[in-house]
């Protein structure tokens, strides 16, 4: 549901572009939005900020204009489409309610508008906060996911703002020295890797940022699900479910540190596990201690510590850790009384079907020719793929790998037995594909791009498939005969309804699904597929489960019977519907939890047992048990032993002007909206070409708009020191973004970064460029972007590109025109990318006195996954040649050497991947007019760090990668050709600290040696700050 | 009838028009007291030409006469009653087809209100003209049940969500998007190059397309069968994308006879409604002699004297004239009013409209029911009296947009078709959203 903090935040704005814009717009916008928001390397707030930024920068102009601006007295709501025009009544009624409600319990009123921005990139809704530079909400229009329900709520918008504004009062509250130094700043500081002190101003201006996501989401659930009137994660099933089987398999809950450290990485909930863990425990802390004492510990009052941990030691009179540790001793008491109540009555037993535990699993399907099961699985350490299970022995054999799976159901999964073919989707977070796979040939291919449907269904009576589409909040039931590359329309259902989990009986004579209303409330229902093929659509309600909601009913193959799940005892159970008698029976008393039944034969069904590592593929036999206990949910307690939490029902405001909310609206204007974020000192490092150091200090000011589509950063410093010339100590740069656009101009460049070395980066002189960057495709994992620059320096002493190289004139032009393809993937629980390809190539020129230097370089990749979890072969290889002018000439040469790192840094921690590095020789060692260059390297699998260091900082993980490499310069001048060998191994340390930044240690040896080049060895050490 | 001679037709003619000897006059009498087919016709036609002489008479403009002179090599006498009485007829069937048009193009307006939604948006909307709806939610009522063997957990609940807490404005216009029918048409090239067309945007900023957006009778009109029916038809389609009809529209002509005060006094009159509605002129309409004689080669050649005559001595012609709904038509005042309007003769003189009378989808188009029925729709009249209608009849952007290539390629698209049959869409349209919308 609503990701709350840094991961949700800054997928913020952009996504919206595309949602409604499809039409208008085509994919190519929507798409270089969406990758570079949901990119899994952008999993902390300031870098998907920064991303934000970078994507809205390379959308396609045309998507501003279809902004949209609308200002309340309490938002300023900007969507990216007049197409979502219509919820905009719903968005600010029940942000309006929720503000209130919030005010008035923590007796705060947020300064200003908040700002809100609406989109439809995702096929899940979703939504996300953050309060810097201004109170920020993204919001996904999309339907809710329904998956095992983990995450029950009723109408999205009011869940959305409920949570979000959560996040909102919890992070933005202030005391009066956070007033002051946000006075001091002129405004809340936004994180930023160039200036890294902007880290301590962020904690000085929003402190209660910086906490680990359960403590943000944790309140944020909490608070929701009574605002849902009971409808939410504190009263949760899936999370009764989770913490029941860790106790009955007697496994460790993780502790505070290693929640963090391991239990968001390696688990197969990963990031889900902050919610599970975060809103248990602030239950127990309300249960226990009272809602007013739990709310006191978020509630940044004047008194309270402006670090969570420690202001838990003040509430609470213990530390964190302590009490952490006192409730994981409740939680396994509360969990022992749950299932000694399933075993008041004999459980079922499944026999697991193989070895395997599958981690997120798919729906499953019978494939009886093969007398197996077909699902798609994803586990922490490999790539999410198709795998056939044989039921007899319960071989496990990896048909294909699935790129964009997602979630707990990894895809939408289908199949045609006598085409032997599997249906399924791609891209599952985003606007998911429709593909095929023939499982005789191996062969997949794209059915249709950005379907946006899931909840696949097959019809064996016509070979059409079914599913549910998700476009502009609405979900609608469509049919997509053969050859299905098209769908068609069967209905749409009114907004806030939902259809998922579709079934078509075997004869083809009806379609059945869970049927989801604005209360929350889900229904199985049937519908006639004669009436729907008349575009009539009665559902029929075949049971209702009262609160608790049918998943995954399936029809027997004689179509007599109906298998599915509900949490009707409070346990995910199998249930068998006879749709002759119309009577519902439960067919297991499941300890942890059943679900998706796939009906075998009159005795026996698959079913997936939930377990601590992910589901098993399991067999219980299809007979009713005695009987089938209830358990008890510690949502309940509360509302029973804290009452108050029944009354936290947002009251409902006056009746919202719809006329007046349309006679607001406008056109968004980046103008209009651009303002002053903030501003702050800054101290850069500046060497000159006869390497005289000087430390300089300054002011940086940032200004944006309000989506960050354009924005300016301008910074000025100074250095004091007289080993400086006197035309060298001032310091000046700015960047100006504009959508595809990137200005850039500096005076006598300085660096933070600088002042550690050896890398330097400042340059003297003066400098302007332009730069536009595009996109040729974006989709999936795959990106082909091009870049345009142009440049002109002057007064310059060293070569621009390549440090302590100097310059044969003082002025030059370049230019250049990069094109670059990427297709990397990552599987559940990866550091980093760990298979795909990359290529590039680039033209370069540059002018000098008349000379025109081109050059011409090309480079690729390409990595593997290993067996072992985690660890990848990686295969790189670059080229490059100059093309014309005089060959010796520093502009015309490529340069060579060094790991690439610098002391403290804030770029990539493996810079010897880069063409200009070459470990083991220093830094430019060696150069080429013409070169070549390969490398080959493996990453071992990482080491997990459950708890080493406190919360306030503690070691994540640990990776060791080891490379061997060649290079080749002067290619085909018999004097000057040299070449030369390096290898080497790096380690790297990752550190987290205050919870939000990603710190990095590295370590690194290489040796290297050539023609005329003794050997040489060389020790890296590199501090990435974030 | 069959059994009158060319001759014997001829000598009726002669009689009517005062041409006849005193000896021919007595054998036509002799001949109308003998022969029932000889007495109708004679009948038939006296009452058509006492019509026509209480029609006005105008100078037509010289050019005009000029070259129908050339054309038709007719003497004034019979040219004029030849002439009139193809006029009469064809007219009244143009002309309904001609506000029908004007009613339809109302959907490719809609294509594109642009200040609260974009095009497609109001694209769609406009299309969702036609139907009704059938799909029905919530499912049906049902008690939640219990399960034996099994003891339900509890969960608390307080206050849950339900409709009202949602509030939305317009939902209806947005779900029409979720059609494919309708991506396929917003993305068509067509629909693009319609929606960019000047003339279009023009037209949609206008205030009487406007006023007439928000005007009951047209809404209630695209809500109707009889409206859903007809933009499904094939000869509709087919006369959309008639080049006469076409020219037809976009003549000066019809926007003089939009904006004459004569045509909005039949509009909102009862002299129209009741012809509309009159058991004649819907038999007229469906008398298989009256369209065989429209398709008549000979009829539309009336060239020659040689071609009239052959009209005369046509058993379709001579069905028609003694036939009981022509006869009443003749007799309707309303009919009468109408042919003494200027706007009409002036249309009558139209090249473009005599090409159109000959188009075979617009003959079959007259002889749908639902297109009658449309024409007798109490909202349809109301809305074809309405200023804000009228006033976009005459408006130039309008016009232009009538006759571009791009348009009538869009409106006569399958995928156009397509939606015309969408029963959500004329949901929508019936709902207070899409007033609100435009």
């Amino acid at each position: 549901m609503t990701a709350g903090q840094a991961g949700a935040c800054p997928s913020v704005g952009l996504e919206d572009l595309e949602s409604a814009l499809f039409i208008s717009f085509g994919e190519r916008g929507r798409r270089v939005i969406c990758r570079t928001l949901l990119s899994p390397h952008l999993a902390c707030a300031p870098l998907r900020l920064l991303a934000l930024a970078c994507c809205i920068a390379a959308a396609p102009a045309r998507l501003s204009a279809q902004f949209q601006e609308l200002e309340t007295p309490t938002v300023r709501l900007i969507y990216t489409s007049p197409s979502q025009s219509y919820l905009i009544p719903q968005v600010v009624t029940t942000f309006d309610n929720a503000l209130r409600f919030h005010q008035k319990l923590f007796g705060y009123v947020p300064p200003g508008r908040t700002n809100m921005m609406l989109h439809d990139l995702w096929h899940y809704g979703n939504a996300g906060a953050r309060p810097f530079p201004e109170n920020h909400v993204t919001v996904g229009i999309a339907p809710y996911g329904h998956d095992y329900e983990s995450a029950p709520a009723p109408e999205r918008m009011g869940s959305s703002m409920n949570h979000e504004l959560a996040h909102i009062f919890t992070t933005d509250k202030t005391t009066a020295s956070d007033r002051f130094f946000r006075s001091i700043f002129l405004g809340k500081v936004t994180p930023s890797a160039e200036a890294p002190l902007t880290v301590a101003y962020s904690y000085l201006t929003v402190p209660r940022w910086y906490a680990p996501r359960w403590y943000l989401e944790g309140i944020a659930t909490y608070l929701e699900t009574w605002m849902n009137g009971g409808l939410g994660r504190a009263i949760g099933p899936y999370d009764e479910m989770v913490f029941r089987t860790l106790v009955r398999d007697s496994v460790r809950m993780y502790d505070v540190v290693g929640l963090e450290s391991e239990g968001t990485t390696i688990d197969f909930q990963v990031g889900s596990n902050s919610y599970l863990y975060g809103t248990r425990f602030i239950s127990y802390l309300a249960l226990r201690y009272g809602n007013e004492r739990m709310l006191a510990w978020f509630n940044r009052s004047e008194g309270s510590r402006r670090y969570f941990a420690s202001d838990f030691n003040r509430v609470f009179g213990r530390s964190l850790e302590e009490e952490w540790s006192r409730w994981i001793e409740w939680e396994r008491e509360w969990q022992k009384e749950n299932l000694a109540a399933i075993r008041r009555h004999p459980t079922t037993e499944a026999r697991p079907l193989t070895s395997r535990v599958l981690g997120s699993a798919s729906r499953a399907w019978h494939d009886s020719a093969k007398g197996s099961i077909l699902v798609a699985v994803r586990h922490p350490g490999q790539e999410a793929h198709f795998a056939s299970i044989e039921i007899a022995s319960g071989r496990f054999t990896r048909i294909k790998d699935i790129p964009g799976a997602s979630g707990l159901s990894v895809t939408s999964l289908a199949f045609d037995p006598s085409a032997r073919t599997l249906f399924y989707t791609t891209n599952n977070a985003d606007w998911r594909h429709l593909r095929a796979l023939d499982l005789a040939t191996g062969d997949t291919r794209m059915l249709i791009r950005d379907a946006r449907i899931g909840d696949l269904a097959f019809n064996r009576a016509d070979s059409s498939l079914w599913g549910v589409r998700h476009d502009n909040g609405f979900s609608t039931l469509v049919r997509i005969p053969f050859p299905y590359t098209e769908w068609n329309q069967v209905h749409t259902l009114p907004y806030g309804r939902d259809l998922f989990n579709l079934d078509v009986a075997p004869d083809g004579s009806a379609l059945i699904g869970s049927l989801s209303e604005v209360s929350g409330d889900q229904k199985l229902v049937r519908m006639s597929m004669p009436s729907l093929l008349r575009g009539t659509v009665t559902p029929e309600v075949l049971y209702d489960f009262a609160e608790w909601a049918p998943s995954n009913f399936v029809f027997s193959s004689d179509g007599r019977f109906l298998y599915g799940s509900s949490y009707y005892s409070g346990v995910s159970n199998i249930y068998r519907y006879d749709v002759a008698r119309a009577v519902m029976e439960p067919l297991s008393n499941a300890q942890t939890g059943f679900f998706k039944p796939l009906p075998l034969t009159a005795d026996s069904l698959v079913v997936f047992a939930y377990s601590r590592q992910g589901f098993v593929p399991s067999m219980i036999p299809n007979a009713v048990p005695d009987s089938v206990s209830a358990i008890r949910f510690l949502g309940n307690e509360i509302a029973e032993k804290r009452k108050e939490v029944q009354g936290w029902v947002p009251a409902k405001g006056t009746e919202v002007d719809r006329s007046a909310l349309s006679a607001a609206t406008g056109k968004y204007s980046a103008l209009r909206n651009f303002k002053l974020n903030n501003a702050y000192p800054v101290v850069e490092g500046y060497q000159d070409v006869d390497g005289n150091f000087g430390v300089a200090g300054g002011v940086r000011a940032n200004f944006s708009d309000r989506i960050g589509a354009t924005a300016l950063e301008v910074t000025t410093s100074y250095s004091p020191t007289k080993e400086l010339d006197d035309n060298e100590r001032l310091h000046m740069r700015a960047v100006f973004r504009h959508w595809n656009w990137n200005v850039t101009g500096a005076l006598n460049r300085a660096d933070f970064y600088d002042l550690f070395g050896p890398t330097r980066t400042s340059r003297k002189g003066y400098s302007l460029a332009a730069q536009y960057q595009g996109n040729l495709m974006f989709d999936g994992p795959t990106s082909l972007n091009y870049t345009l620059r142009a440049a002109g320096y002057g007064g310059l002493e060293t070569v621009p590109e390549f440090q302590d190289v100097e310059a044969s004139y003082d002025r030059l032009g370049t230019v250049s025109g990069d094109l670059a393809y990427k297709s990397l993937r990552r599987s559940l629980g990866a550091i980093e990318d760990e298979l795909g390809s990359t290529w590039g190539a680039s033209v370069r020129g540059n002018y000098a006195r008349t000379t025109f230097y081109p050059r011409l370089v090309i480079d690729g990749s390409h990595g593997f996954l290993l067996p072992l979890d985690h660890s990848s072969i990686w295969i790189r290889s670059a080229a490059g040649t100059s093309l014309g002018g005089n060959r010796n000439d520093p502009f015309a040469r490529s340069y060579f050497g060094g790991f690439g790192n610098n002391w403290v840094d804030h770029r990539g921690i493996k810079q010897f991947r880069n063409t200009e590095s070459f470990p083991g020789l220093d830094i430019n060692q060696v150069s080429g007019a013409n070169y070549a260059k390969a490398q080959i390297e493996w990453t071992s699998p990482p080491l997990r760090f459950r708890k080493v260091g406190v919360p306030s900082a503690y070691l994540r993980w640990a990776s060791l990668t080891t490379f061997a490499g060649g290079l080749l310069t002067d290619i085909g001048d018999g004097s000057a050709r040299r070449d030369y060998v390096s290898a080497g191994a790096q380690a790297d340390l990752r550190l987290i600290t205050i919870s939000q930044f990603e710190s990095t240690f590295s370590l690194g040896f290489a040796t290297a040696a050539g023609k005329n080049i003794p050997r040489n060895s060389a020790l890296m050490v590199s501090f990435k700050l974030m | 009838m069959n059994m009158l001679t060319e001759y014997q037709i001829e000598l009726i003619h002669r009689e009517l028009d005062g041409e006849n000897t005193p000896e021919a006059s007595a054998d036509v009498r002799e001949l109308v007291a003998a022969h029932p087919e000889a007495q109708t016709l004679f009948n038939n036609l006296q009452s058509l030409d006492a019509l026509f002489r209480e029609v006005p008479y105008r100078e037509a403009p010289s050019s005009v006469s000029q070259a129908i002179s050339r054309a038709m090599s007719l003497s004034p006498g019979k040219s004029r009653s030849a002439q009139q009485t193809q006029g009469t007829t064809n007219t009244i069937t143009h002309w309904a087809a001609q506000q029908w048009n004007g009613v339809s193009n109302f959907m490719g307006e809609l294509m594109s209100t642009k200040k609260i939604l974009i095009g497609v948006t109001t694209a769609v909307a406009a299309i969702a003209i036609i139907g009704y709806a059938t799909g029905s939610f919530p499912p049906s009522a049902f008690e939640a049940g219990t399960i034996g063997g099994v003891q339900k957990a509890e969960r608390y609940q307080g206050v849950k969500k339900s409709e009202g807490d949602v509030t939305l404005t317009n939902p209806e216009i947005q779900t029409l998007l979720q059609n494919d029918k309708i991506i396929a048409l917003v993305k068509s090239d067509v629909f693009r190059e319609v929606t960019q067309n000047d003339a279009y945007r023009e037209l949609m900023s206008s205030n009487a397309f406007r006023e007439l957006m928000s005007n009951d009778a047209l809404r209630e009109l695209m809500s109707g069968n009889a409206f859903r029916e007809l933009m499904s038809n094939n000869a509709y389609r087919e006369l959309m994308s008639n080049n006469a009809y076409r020219e037809l529209m976009s003549s000066d002509a019809s926007r003089e006879l939009f904006s004459s005060n004569a045509f909005r006094e039949l509009m909102s009159g009862n002299a129209f409604r009741e012809l509309m509605s009159s058991n004649a002129f819907r038999n007229l309409m469906s008398n298989d002699a009256y369209r065989e004689l429209m398709s008549n080669s000979a009829y539309r050649e009336l060239a020659s004297n040689q071609a009239y005559r052959e009209l005369m001595s046509n058993n379709a012609y001579r069905e028609l004239m003694s036939s009981k709904a022509f006869r009443e038509l003749m007799s309707n005042s309303a009919y009468r009013e109408l042919m003494s309007n200027s706007a009409y003769r002036e249309l009558m003189s139209n090249s473009a409209y005599r090409e159109l009378m000959s188009n075979n989808a617009y003959r079959e188009l007259m002889s749908n029911s639902a297109y009658r029925e449309l024409m007798s729709n109490n909202a349809y009249r109301e809305l074809m009296s309405n200023n804000a209608y009228r006033e976009l009849m005459s408006n130039t952007a309008y016009r232009e947009l009538m006759s571009n290539d791009a348009y009538r390629e869009l409106m006569s698209s399958d995928a156009y078709r397509e939606l015309s049959r969408n029963l959500e869409m004329s949901q929508a349209f019936r709902d207070q959203a899409m007033r609100e919308t435009m």
